[in-house]
C-alpha cells in the first residue's frame, strides 16, 4: 500500500474557513456598495474573486506556475536590461551564512552578493592598475557614517 | 549649488526636517568629484526651512543634492529620479552621481526599512527649497 503524500489545498482551506465564510456572506453588501455611495455599477471597483485568488496561489504551491514566463518591470528594476541571470549552486552552509550578513544588513542575500562581488571586482581592478586598496578608499567619495549630529552653522551635520 | 535636507531628532524627541539652499557663485570652479563639498566649501546659505533650531539634534536621516549654480531643475529633478531607481540595489549611506548631479543620502540604521519613504520625503523638500529660490529669483509683474 503506497502511501498518500499529504498536499495542502489552498481553496479548501480557505473556502472552510470561518472568516472566508462571513467575508463570502458580506460580499454582495460590499459589491452594491461604491464610493460615492450611488450603486452606481459604472464606478463599481473590479475585484478579482477569492476563488480566481486561491486556484492562483494553488498553483504557485504545487509549482504549476513559475515565474520563469515573467518578464522584470524596466521601471522597478534598475539597470534590468544590463543584467544577466545566472544560475548558480553555493553549498548549504555558504548560502546560510550569506542569508545571516544579509539578515544583519536589513538587505536581501541577493543583494549582499552583489554588493560583495562588486567590492571584490573593484578591489581587483585597482591591483591590476597598481595602486592599493588604500589610495582607492580613500579616493573613492564617502557618504558621513551615522551617527551623525547637526551642527549651528555652514556645515550641517557632522558624525558625533 | 548644495541643498540638504534632513531628518533631525532634538533631545526632547521631537522631530523635524530642516533644509538648506547653497550658492556657490559664479567664480567657484566646480570640481569633478564634488561630494566632499559640503564638509569643505558648502557655500552661502540663500534659502533655510527649519522645523528644529540646528545644534545637538541627532541627524536620522540626510540627503544631500550637488550640482553647479544654475543647473536646471530638471536635470536635478531627473537626477533624483535615476537615483530613487537605483536605491534598492545601493548600500546605506551612499553616493550617487549623474552627470553633473551628485546625491549623497543615508539613513540610520533603525530607518532602514523606510528608507525609500525617507527619500521620498526628503527629495520633496530639497525640491521645494530649489523651487522657492526659483521663484524668488523671478520679477514680479
Amino acid at each position: 500500500m503506497t502511501k498518500k503524500k499529504p498536499t495542502y489545498n489552498v481553496e479548501a482551506a480557505l473556502r472552510a474557513s470561518p472568516r472566508h465564510r462571513a467575508a463570502e456572506a458580506a460580499e454582495p453588501e460590499a459589491r452594491r456598495r461604491t464610493p460615492t455611495g450611488r450603486g452606481d455599477a459604472a464606478t463599481l471597483p473590479t475585484r478579482t474573486p477569492h476563488a480566481t485568488l486561491a486556484a492562483e496561489a494553488a498553483e504557485w504551491d504545487s509549482r504549476r506556475r513559475t515565474p520563469s514566463g515573467f518578464t522584470d518591470d524596466e521601471e522597478a528594476v534598475p539597470r534590468a536590461r544590463e543584467s544577466t541571470a545566472i544560475s548558480l549552486r553555493l553549498p548549504g552552509a555558504l548560502l546560510a551564512l550569506l542569508k545571516k550578513f544579509a539578515e544583519r544588513e536589513q538587505i536581501g542575500y541577493q543583494v549582499l552578493i552583489k554588493q560583495w562581488l562588486d567590492d571584490r571586482v573593484r578591489l581587483e581592478r585597482e591591483r591590476l592598475r597598481g595602486t592599493s586598496p588604500a589610495d582607492s578608499a580613500r579616493g573613492r567619495p564617502r557618504a558621513p557614517q551615522f551617527p551623525l549630529q547637526d551642527r549651528d552653522g555652514d556645515i550641517h551635520y557632522q558624525p558625533s | 549649488m548644495y541643498v540638504t535636507a534632513h531628518l533631525v531628532r532634538s533631545r526632547s524627541g521631537d522631530e523635524g526636517i530642516n533644509g538648506f539652499l547653497h550658492h556657490h557663485g559664479a567664480d567657484f570652479v566646480w570640481p569633478p568629484d564634488a561630494a566632499d563639498l559640503p564638509d569643505t566649501t558648502p557655500g552661502a546659505i540663500v534659502v533655510r526651512r527649519v522645523d528644529l533650531p540646528p545644534g545637538a539634534n541627532q541627524v536620522r536621516a540626510y540627503l544631500d543634492v550637488l550640482a553647479p549654480d544654475g543647473t536646471p531643475r530638471a536635470q536635478i529633478a531627473e537626477a533624483m529620479a535615476a537615483f530613487a531607481r537605483d536605491l534598492p540595489e545601493r548600500r546605506n549611506p551612499t553616493v550617487f552621481a549623474l552627470g553633473a548631479v551628485t546625491i549623497r543620502f543615508g539613513v540610520e540604521r533603525g530607518l532602514d526599512r523606510i528608507r525609500e519613504a525617507q527619500r521620498e520625503m526628503l527629495a520633496a523638500v530639497a525640491l521645494a527649497l530649489l523651487d522657492e529660490a526659483s521663484s524668488a529669483r523671478a520679477p514680479t509683474m
